[in-house]
Parts: C-alpha cells; sequence; structure tokens
C-alpha cells in the first residue's frame, strides 16, 4: 500500500431532485483511498452509501446529481466526464463496480464468457482468445473451475454468481474496485468464502478495494481504514485499529456496543433509537442530533465540521463538536450521557 | 417448566416435498425423488422455553415452521400440542390452536399489509379470534412492545414506520391474541444493528416476562444467546447438534456447528480469525442416500461417514449426530481415516462429559 491518494473526495454533496424538492442524500463528505488500500464504508440503511459510490462512477440515477465537491482520480477530476470518456478509460479497467444485489446482475441469456469478452472488446485492447485466458486465470483466482467460464449464469449457486461477478471485476486489471453490499443476502459461510477471495486479490493482485457495508464487523477484520456515515455525513474516517479502539463520534461509538460479537454472547447491546432524517434542502445540522446522547443546542445550528481528531494525527478525521468530550468519556469509562436504550424525546424524530 | 408434559414435542417429524414432475418424466411415468426438506426432526420445547433452529439457506427451517404450524401436512412423525397429536385435531381445535401458537416473519416489510393502518391490522387480528375489549387490548399491547405514546401511531400506515418499527407492529399482532407458543423467522436479519437489539430485547421479554415459548429460526448464530435456552443446528432436513445455547456456542461438537460459529466476523480490529475453509454450499437434499449429509464438505469425514450418524448424547443437555463423538459405535477404531487432528475424539467426548455441570 502507498500513501498516493488514488481516489479523492472533496467537499462532495449529492441530492435528489423528488416531489418534496432536493433531498440532500450525501451532504459535504471528504475521504480518501490510497493505492492498494482496502476502505470500507459503513452506515445504515438510507445513510448515502450506495449514492455515494454512484456518483464516483458518474452513474447515479437521473433525477439525482452532484450540487458540489470534487472527485479526484489518479489526480484527475473525473467528476464531470463525459459517458464516453468514462466508458473509454475510466469504467472496468480503471474503476471496477460490483452492485448491491449483484447476484442477479449478469445477463442470463448470455454465457459468462460471453459476458466477459464483450466488455474486454467495449473496455480494452484484448481480442477474445485472450480475454478468454485471462478470464479463465481470473475465475482460478474466484476458486470456481476455469472450464466453468462458457457456463449460463442459472447453471451457478447465488454464492458462485457473486464470484463470477467479482471474476468480471477483475477482469481488466482496474486499479480500484468497487462493491457495494457484496455478501449481504449471503450465509455466513458463503460470506466469508468470497472475503477469502477478496482478501486474496488485495494480497495478490493489489487492487485498492472501497467496500461498502452495514456490517462494521467485516470492516474492522478485513479493511485498513474506514469512514462511518450518518444521514449523508462523513461521522468519522481513519485507521480501522483506531475506530474500533478510539471512535470520537457518538454514533461510531454506539454502533460498536449496538453490535452482537460472538465471544461475548451476554453483552448488552445498546439501541440506537430513532432513524436517520430524509433531509429536504441543504443539511444544515448535525443528522445525528436528534439519537445522540451527547446533543447540544449547538448541534443544530450549524453541521459540525469533518476536523481531525486529534492535532497530531492526519490521518483520523471526525464530524463531532463534542468529539473531545465524547473521547474523554469514552477514556474513563464514566457514563453521564442518556442510557442508550432510554428513549427520552428520541421517538418524536422518528417520522 | 410448570409441569411434565412438554407444551410443544415433535417426534421423527419428516416433510418431503414431490418435485415439480416435469412433462417428460410424466410421459415417461418416472417419479422424481423427493426433496427431504425436514428429515427425521424430534425436540421437545417446555413452558417458557425458546428454542433456537439454526441453519443455512436450504436447510429446511421455514420448511419446519410452516409444517409446525400447519401449512404442510407431515409427511410422517408426529406434532404433539400441549399432549394431543395435532393430526387429531378436529376443526375447534385448529382454530384454538392457530390463536395460541402464531408466527412472525423475516421480511417486516411484506408482513403488514400496506392499506391497514397499526390500529386496523391489530383490529383485525382480533375479530378473527373473535376477542373483546378491543380498544383496550391494542393499547395494552403497542405499549407493550413500546410504541409509545400509543396515539401517536395508532393511525399510521406501515409505509410510515420504520423497519424496526413495522417488526414491533408484527409482534403486537401476534402478541395481541395471548398466544402460548411465538414462531419468530428469522425477525431481525432484515433491520439495522441499530434496531436489531431492541427487538431482541422485547423478543428476550416476551419470554421471561411474559410466559410466552419461541422457536427462533436464524441462520445467524450471533444473536440467539440473547434470545434462545436451546439451540439445535441443522443441516439438510436433519438435526446435527443440539443442546443449551451456551454449551453449543462454548463447546460445539460437530464440524458443522463449528464451522457456522468460525465464519461470524469479530467485530475487532485486532482479532486474528481464520477464514472458514468449508468448501461449497449444501446441496439439495435430494436422492442423497445414506451418509452423514455434510460428509462431502466435511473436513473430518472419515470411511465411517457414509453410513448415517446416529444422535449421541454427550451430556443429558448436549447431542451431536456424528462419527466422531460415536463413542460407543461399533464400527470400531474412529481415528483411522481421521483427515484431521484437530478434533480429536477421545478429547472432544470427554470434554463432553464435563458440559454436564453447565
Ligand atoms: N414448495 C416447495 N417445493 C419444492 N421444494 C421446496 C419447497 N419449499 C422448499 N423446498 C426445498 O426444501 C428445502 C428446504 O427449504 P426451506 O425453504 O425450508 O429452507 P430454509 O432453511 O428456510 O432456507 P432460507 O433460509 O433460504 O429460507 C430446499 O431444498 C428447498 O429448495
Ligand atoms: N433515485 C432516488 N430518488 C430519490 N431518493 C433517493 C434515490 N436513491 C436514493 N434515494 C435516497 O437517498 C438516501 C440514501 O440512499 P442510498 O444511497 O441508497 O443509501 P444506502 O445505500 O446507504 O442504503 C435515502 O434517503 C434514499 O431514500
Ligand atoms: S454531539 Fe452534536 S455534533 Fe456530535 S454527534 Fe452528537 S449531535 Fe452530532
Ligand atoms: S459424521 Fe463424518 S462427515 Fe459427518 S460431520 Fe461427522 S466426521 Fe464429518
Ligand atoms: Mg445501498
Ligand atoms: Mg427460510
Amino acid at each position: 500500500m502507498s500513501d498516493d491518494p488514488l481516489l479523492e473526495v472533496e467537499n462532495l454533496t449529492v441530492q435528489y431532485k423528488t416531489k418534496e424538492g432536493m433531498l440532500t442524500a450525501v451532504s459535504d463528505a471528504s475521504f480518501a483511498v490510497s493505492e492498494g488500500e482496502y476502505f470500507g464504508v459503513v452506515g445504515e440503511s438510507g445513510c448515502g452509501k450506495s449514492t455515494l459510490l454512484l456518483s464516483i462512477l458518474n452513474a447515479l440515477d437521473s433525477n439525482g446529481q452532484v450540487t458540489n465537491g470534487v472527485i479526484r482520480y489518479k489526480g484527475e477530476e473525473i467528476q464531470d466526464l463525459s459517458e464516453q470518456e468514462l466508458n473509454q478509460r475510466i469504467r472496468w479497467k480503471e474503476i471496477a463496480y460490483i452492485p448491491q444485489g449483484s447476484m442477479n446482475s449478469l445477463d442470463p441469456l448470455e454465457r459468462i464468457s460471453t459476458q466477459a469478452v464483450q466488455l474486454a472488446g467495449l473496455h480494452s485492447d484484448l481480442n477474445e482468445e485472450e480475454a478468454l485466458t485471462k478470464f479463465e486465470e481470473m475465475f482460478e483466482i474466484v476458486g470456481i473451475d476455469p472450464e466453468r467460464i462458457h457456463d449460463y449464469p442459472h447453471q451457478f449457486s447465488g454464492g458462485m454468481k457473486q464470484r463470477a461477478i467479482i471474476a468480471l471485476a477483475l477482469f481488466l486489471e482496474p486499479s480500484l474496485i468497487i462493491a457495494d453490499e457484496p455478501t449481504t443476502a449471503l450465509d455466513v459461510i458463503m460470506q466469508d468464502q468470497i472475503f477469502k477471495h477478496i482478501d486474496d486479490i488485495v494480497d495478490r493482485v493489489g487492487t485498492s478495494i472501497m467496500l461498502i457495508t452495514h456490517d462494521i464487523a467485516v470492516v474492522f477484520e478485513s479493511c485498513d481504514r474506514m469512514a462511518v456515515m450518518h444521514g449523508g455525513q462523513i461521522a468519522e474516517v481513519g485507521p480501522v485499529t483506531r475506530i474500533d479502539n478510539e471512535p470520537h463520534h457518538p454514533y461510531s461509538t454506539l454502533l460498536q456496543e449496538a453490535f452482537p460479537d460472538i465471544r461475548e454472547p451476554n453483552r448488552d447491546l445498546s439501541v440506537i433509537e430513532g432513524k436517520p432524517p430524509r433531509q429536504i434542502g441543504e443539511t444544515d445540522y448535525c443528522t445525528f442530533v436528534d439519537r445522540c446522547p451527547w446533543a447540544t443546542e449547538e448541534c443544530r445550528e450549524a453541521p459540525p465540521p469533518l476536523e481531525r481528531a486529534e492535532a497530531d494525527r492526519s490521518d483520523h478525521f471526525v464530524s463531532c463538536f463534542r468529539k473531545d468530550d465524547v473521547r474523554e468519556e469514552n477514556e474513563q469509562g464514566t457514563d453521564d450521557r442518556k442510557a442508550p436504550n432510554q428513549k427520552s424525546g428520541s421517538l418524536a424524530n422518528d417520522e | 417448566m410448570t409441569s411434565d408434559m412438554p407444551l410443544l414435542q415433535v417426534k421423527n417429524l419428516e416433510k418431503y416435498y414431490d418435485q415439480q414432475a416435469g412433462i417428460v418424466d410424466w410421459i415417461l411415468r418416472k417419479d422424481s425423488d423427493p426433496v427431504q426438506a425436514v428429515d427425521g426432526v424430534s425436540f421437545r420445547l417446555d413452558e417458557n422455553e425458546s428454542l433456537g433452529v439454526i441453519g443455512e439457506s436450504g436447510c429446511g427451517k421455514t420448511t419446519l415452521i410452516e409444517t409446525l404450524i400447519g401449512l404442510h401436512e407431515p409427511t410422517s412423525g408426529e406434532i404433539l400440542f400441549k399432549g394431543t397429536d395435532v393430526s387429531t385435531f378436529d376443526k375447534g381445535d385448529w382454530k384454538q390452536f392457530r390463536r395460541e401458537v402464531q408466527m412472525i416473519f423475516q421480511d417486516p416489510f411484506n408482513a403488514l399489509d400496506p392499506k391497514l393502518s397499526v390500529r386496523e391490522t391489530l383490529e383485525e387480528q382480533l375479530k378473527i379470534h373473535d376477542i373483546d375489549e378491543r380498544d383496550r387490548r391494542i393499547r395494552d399491547v403497542l405499549e407493550q412492545v413500546e410504541l409509545s405514546p400509543v396515539d401517536n401511531y395508532l393511525d399510521r400506515l406501515p409505509k410510515q414506520l420504520s423497519g424496526g418499527q413495522k417488526q414491533r407492529v408484527s409482534i403486537a399482532r401476534a402478541l395481541i391474541v395471548e398466544p402460548e407458543l411465538i414462531l419468530a423467522d428469522e425477525p431481525v436479519s432484515m433491520l439495522d444493528v441499530s434496531t436489531q437489539a431492541a427487538i431482541l430485547q422485547l423478543l428476550s421479554d416476551l419470554i421471561d416476562d411474559f410466559g410466552v415459548s419461541m422457536v427462533y429460526i436464524s441462520h445467524d448464530l450471533s444473536t440467539v444467546s440473547y434470545v434462545c435456552h436451546q439451540l439445535q443446528v441443522m443441516y439438510l432436513g436433519r438435526v446435527v447438534e443440539s443442546g443449551a445455547t451456551e454449551v453449543v456456542l462454548n463447546e460445539p461438537k460437530h464440524p458443522y456447528t463449528r464451522a457456522l460459529l468460525s465464519a461470524i466476523p469479530i467485530p475487532d480490529s485486532e482479532a486474528e480469525r481464520e477464514r472458514t475453509e468449508l468448501p461449497g454450499t449444501p446441496g439439495d437434499p435430494i436422492n442423497i442416500g445414506n451418509g452423514c449429509r455434510f460428509r462431502d464438505r466435511c473436513p473430518d469425514r472419515m470411511e465411517l461417514c457414509d453410513k448415517t450418524p446416529e444422535s449421541y448424547a454427550l451430556s443429558t443437555d448436549h447431542h451431536v449426530a456424528c462419527h466422531l463423538h460415536s463413542e460407543h459405535d461399533d464400527q470400531g477404531d474412529l481415528n483411522a481415516v481421521s483427515s484431521s487432528g484437530d478434533v480429536a475424539n477421545g478429547q472432544s467426548i470427554s470434554a463432553g462429559e464435563g458440559g454436564d455441570e453447565l
């Protein structure tokens, strides 16, 4: 892994046009993914994870648009590139994408090898024979018998389809693979098999991976760095070990406390009442305010800026007005905040 | 436990589905082999107890629950509810049974009628079961599932509720008829972690504080300790391991249970968990003949495994169906063909006996 940023996102705001007005799905998000890095993005359903990465791929739904910010890939601004340029230069051969629910994204009427050859034709200079040889190697990497590249998708189980899609994503040797919830519909054993192959890819091929998931355990186990999102805002971004051991944002802290751990089957799980707001118009406050045990009036008056968690650390950022208090309390283990499962006030915002 | 008679007892239950025979089969008069979705399942559930049924997709969990509730005719075996075989039930008995046994489904997003408000959903349930004092009951049950202040929720439609709130309404609908047994099929698997904990707590309160019994189905062992007293792990229609929850979680003995446990990601950036070594997926339980159903994936497979393993008691409260633990198996030398050293047979059996104390 090198420190050169491969992907940089700066002050990104993404909105969808809706009947009620402009819905802000991502608000002022900033982070960077380095070369060879395994980067995780966690947050609950609706927090803007998919929107964030669709905007990186310039593949937002037609009613969505980037209203502010810059997306840089290998130093080049890509947010305004044309479809044609994206297809020729970026998609698949630089950035490959594994969509959410992707098990169903293979064309059922075409052999998988045919789909690979088509991709190669569109996005690379490989001829058919080269493409097939290459694709067989990819099947090897994801643990499927290379002879089966000529199968139709329906001949594969769900987990195999998922791996075939990972093989397609790897195929043109992209520098970055973005995977949106690649294992969410799968059982634990299948999930673990797939992550084993992804680990392999990171080790052997050196591709950067951006993994989107709601499962904080998967990110803690596998990734180098991570971002925690809440209600369209980046709550915290930094090395996985830091966010695990020294979280500064209340949401990062509570998310960990809510997550079951098979090693401690009797630990109390915390509850985060309510859900993130649906934000029409600009987000001009902290979107965690109605669920946050540390919230004060200040948190409603402006969005908290994403700042260094500690002055002497350039790799860990937090957006919380009270990050120092939160940190202190976490450290002392004292808990003068409200009990997390006390429902006072929070239900009112839970529309 | 208040009496010796279990609330629910299942003996050797089998549910085979006929495969949709294709037209060619029909012309050739060829019978297709049945799907052995549930194959010889037995357990007892006492009052105020909860049993977790665990396994991967396709292992027969949903079929089991649907057979228990009377949606399928069992292929063979017995289901005794309060001591009476349900196959002898008359119409009135079924009506009573359908009130006393309620279900909660996996998908809170589809379980509720989108046109009915919370009040109407609950009212409908009371009408079906001819229960009076509807208004009071509706209010009480909403308090109980913590949808309060009640007036805020009564007139909401499902689309105005979050996933967790919808699941609370599903639970309220089950609870309002004062059931004795709740069958819950993956009730938290579609919820975000932030709400999952609250629903787990609510389910466990029902058992501890309201005297309900529960069968809780899940493919995920990480939440069972919050709800289940007993566990039973299924693989392709059969129970491979069963016992008290903490015993099964702390001392898993079946290679499949071990695999399920070891595949769970650990929320700790420093934990060094090995990824699973298990290949493939469970196949379909069709025409699989004799032998251990796990044998094509099992790291500990031996020659003996071509014979179906019986269920062996490691203690009064811990059973496993695996030849590694067949202490008294007449096939003789167990270690001869074992491919893996990490489960030393003698050692695991004695550890199992130690499990008695738990
Ligand atoms: N109506 C049916 N007709 C034929 N086969 C069926 C039917 N329903 C289920 N099966 C088969 O029975 C087996 C058990 O299915 P079941 O739905 O009970 O599994 P499950 O554990 O609930 O899986 P999941 O977690 O995916 O829902 C599978 O092989 C399935 O394909
Ligand atoms: N095409 C769309 N039109 C309007 N709103 C949308 C659209 N797609 C997503 N949203 C909204 O944007 C927010 C973020 O959604 P999404 O990025 O899909 O979240 P996640 O992937 O974290 O579940 C949600 O409030 C969602 O309802
Ligand atoms: S303390 Fe304020 S700024 Fe920090 S997370 Fe809570 S609501 Fe947001
Ligand atoms: S009986 Fe044999 S194949 Fe089956 S789980 Fe035990 S060791 Fe493995
Ligand atoms: Mg999404
Ligand atoms: Mg099921």
